[in-house]
């Protein structure tokens, strides 16, 4: 007989997170499947359409994000270093997003050189900006900025919003994570700032950075990669 | 990039919901893409693939029931139905693509996981056919076995620059260690490590090492990738084939043991784990890879019903400790083996050896009467046959199962001049015997003999002794072997060692020679003047 103590609770949340990202999988398909057979016949009814993508789209990242988290703790979510277009990177991930981005009128500019070539996991890398990316996409008015950039062999990605920019007391993340701002639990931020400090090189460890302002005087989330 | 006429190409959409279909068709055909045929199932794809071939395949990892993906990309490379010019992509909903690309031996081109939409597609195809274009005459010259062509083009791409040239270096080294040009390889490998410390380009160095007999330097560098990322298959290949090329068995069982942890859905691993298992003599392991091989391979193209008959044939070999801890093993065999026969089609001459097996195992499964008419039965339709060895060799055990022991022997030596000539068949004898017949079991069992002397000879007793029990693995009862590892043993007493152990060993193993050795054995002589040298 098996005691409810005796189960593994993270091991049982694992298995049953990956259920539930599965089943979001589906209905984000779906819904994109009642979208293209039935387009919204009116403003009210494309809004619903809307949200209901984005919510979804927000729940499967934060399962993903829970189920990497779960991987690095059993030591099965190994770091693959490998050299890439950080352009095709970002590339996927607007693709990845643009039913949403279209669906809120967001315009994406995007400033990365097309042979910038540089050393990181992508699959990594790509979740942590597909993620600010969909975060962006609600605290936006209208605009996102994509950019990339290499100085001093750091790499530096950045993603910004023409929105409120973030909240005061979030600016010091990570250095002061208790304080959390009431409207996050910050999941995504815990996320991104591991898989920057997995990257390590002679140049240090890597980080994440928030601030607000230019380019577009919102919040800007800054990804460093020493390379 | 998206300079692609879609209009030309040709794609295969293998999924077993027809809305998804139904939805990649719709998006496939938005890009200007007319050429899309459906696919709701593993064997339909295969079917269609026979008959026409394509440019991009999209297929689910999901497929319903029978093949997944994944079993589908294994059946059309396995079965040469795509080649290096069809682009095959995955398409799953779980997030870890590591972990399904690593769980089988096949690895796609490229992997998408959903939901899916048109700018995706367009992004993640227009890359993959770019690449697939420029490498195309690389490929073509290697499909006409023109290596030299194919290297001078890849040159040209790793040097270009661009997107190209990522994948043209790798391609590159691999074929330079192929054709035997390491210090091209080396130098290539060489040159991108002193960017970064990628894991291709260090393994591309490792397998440089090996090719030139550094041997334990490679190890090295095998261990180290496999232990920074534990899911990094080709690490285990590659510490496979090094302690394959080092000689030693059991770390070689380790290797493989690791890369099925990682892959266990890989079939070909787990029948590498079970023949290596089985030559270490270690039954559990080869028992439980052999069942997977049987599990896995009803999805498999790479299942057969040998797997369930080596199952069989293992089963009714492992010794009384194994099937004291699972007494149904003898059952669980025969079920196997009355299922793997009615799932595949079993030639009527391999029916013989499939029958001996059947019966011995009844006879251990406590069957005893059954057994033994089963024996006979088809002890009846071998005298009607023309022979083959592998049958041969199920009668023999057959015959030894239900105790008759002389007869088993009678005819193992009217064997051997029956296959005198056939040195193949003769090796598959060599499991029969004490003494190995066949010259490569010969000179395999001469050479461990001479390593072993030559560390006896530098007082190294413990590694002689670990050389002479390699040899005996392979012939337990071969009196030369047990000979050697008395005399080492004795060697290492004279040298001073007082573990007590060692002692009653020597005494046990001679005891057990002496039973084995009449005064007309060849090895009588020297048996004596070991015992004698114990009681001195």
């Amino acid at each position: 007989m098996i005691e409810p103590n005796d189960i593994d609770f993270s091991t049982v949340l694992a298995s049953s997170v990956h259920d539930m990202k599965n089943s979001v999988s589906m209905l984000i398909a779906s819904l994109q499947e009642v979208l293209a057979s039935m387009p919204p016949e009116n403003q009210q009814q494309s809004q619903q359409m809307n949200s209901l993508h984005y919510e979804a789209s927000r729940i499967n990242n934060e399962l993903v994000q829970l189920l990497s988290i779960y991987r690095l703790q059993q030591k099965r979510l190994p770091l693959h270093i490998d050299q890439h277009f950080v352009l095709d990177v970002l590339e996927d991930q607007v693709a990845r997003n643009c039913p949403l981005l279209e669906s809120r009128n967001i315009n994406v500019s995007m400033d990365c050189d097309a042979d910038l070539e540089a050393y990181f996991d992508a699959d990594l890398v790509g979740s942590v900006i597909q993620n600010v990316l969909v975060n962006g996409c609600r605290y936006t008015r209208d605009r996102l900025f994509l950019g990339a950039a290499i100085q001093d062999e750091v790499l530096c990605l950045t993603v910004a919003d023409d929105g409120d920019g973030f909240p005061e007391a979030m600016l010091d993340y990570p250095a002061d994570e208790c304080s959390g701002g009431g409207h996050s639990t910050q999941l995504g931020l815990y996320f991104a700032s591991i898989i920057a400090s997995m990257h390590k090189s002679k140049r240090g460890e890597g980080r994440i950075m928030l601030r607000n302002g230019a380019p577009l005087g919102g919040g800007v989330f800054e990804l460093y990669i020493p390379n | 990039m998206g300079g692609f006429a879609y209009s030309n190409l040709r794609f295969l959409v293998v999924d077993d919901f027809s809305s998804f279909r139904t939805t990649i068709n719709g998006m496939l055909n938005s890009l200007g893409a007319s050429t899309i045929v459906p696919a709701s199932n593993g064997q339909e794809a295969l079917d269609i693939c026979r008959a026409k071939k394509f440019d991009v395949i999209l297929c689910d990892y999901d497929l319903g029931q029978g093949r997944n993906g994944q079993r589908v990309l294994e059946a059309l490379r396995h079965q040469k139905l795509i080649d290096r010019e069809s682009l095959f992509v995955l398409i799953s909903a779980d997030v870890s693509k590591q972990a399904v690309m690593a769980a089988y031996d096949c690895t796609p081109d490229d992997y998408l996981a959903k939901p899916i939409n048109t700018q995706m597609l367009e992004k993640r195809i227009g890359r993959l056919l770019e690449v697939r274009e420029a490498m195309r005459p690389a490929y073509r010259a290697l499909d006409q076995n023109d290596a030299e062509r194919a290297i001078a083009i890849l040159t040209r791409l790793s040097l270009g620059g661009g997107r190209i040239a990522l994948p043209a270096q790798k391609f590159l080294g691999e074929l330079f260690i192929e054709s035997g040009e390491l210090t091209k390889a080396e130098k290539l490998y060489q040159k991108v490590l002193e960017n970064k410390p990628l894991e291709w380009a260090r393994l591309g160095l490792a397998y440089v090492s090996q090719a030139r007999g550094r041997l334990e330097e490679a190890g090295e560098v095998f261990c180290e990738l496999a232990e920074e990322n534990p899911l990094f298959l080709p690490a285990y290949d590659g510490l496979a084939s090094n302690w394959f090329l080092r000689d030693n068995p059991a770390k070689l069982q380790d290797a493989i043991a690791q890369s099925v942890l990682v892959s266990p859905m890989s079939i070909l691993r787990q029948k590498n784990l079970a023949n290596i298992a089985e030559k270490n003599g270690d039954y559990p392991t080869a028992l439980k890879a052999l069942r997977e091989c049987v599990r896995l391979g009803r999805e498999s193209c790479h299942g057969s019903w040998e797997d369930a008959y080596q199952f069989g044939m293992a089963a009714a070999a492992a010794p009384e400790q194994v099937l004291e801890n699972n007494r149904k093993l003898p059952q669980e065999a025969l079920d196997i083996l009355s299922e793997a026969a009615g799932h595949y089609d079993v030639e009527p001459e391999e029916l013989l050896r499939l029958q001996f097996l059947q019966g011995r195992l009844q006879f251990l499964a406590k069957r005893s009467l059954e057994g033994r008419q089963v024996i006979e039965r088809a002890e009846q339709a071998y005298a009607k046959r023309t022979q083959d060895v592998q049958t041969d060799i199920a009668r023999i055990k057959a015959l030894k199962t239900l105790g008759e022991n002389e007869r088993a022997e009678e005819l193992v030596h009217s064997l051997i001049q029956y296959y005198a000539y056939d040195q193949e068949a003769l090796e598959r004898l060599d499991e029969l015997l004490n003494e190995p017949v066949s010259e490569a079991n010969r000179a395999l069992v001469a050479q461990i003999n001479r390593e072993g002397i030559e560390l006896y000879n530098s007082a190294l007793f413990d590694d002689a002794i670990a050389c002479f029990e390699r040899a005996q693995l392979l012939f337990p009862k071969h009196v030369g072997i047990q000979l050697n590892i008395v005399q080492a043993l004795i060697g290492k007493i004279q040298s001073g060692d007082k573990d007590a152990r060692i002692k009653s060993a020597v005494d046990a193993a001679l005891k057990a020679i002496g039973e084995a050795v009449d005064s007309g054995h060849s090895q009588y002589a020297r048996y004596r003047k070991l015992n004698a040298m114990l009681t001195t």
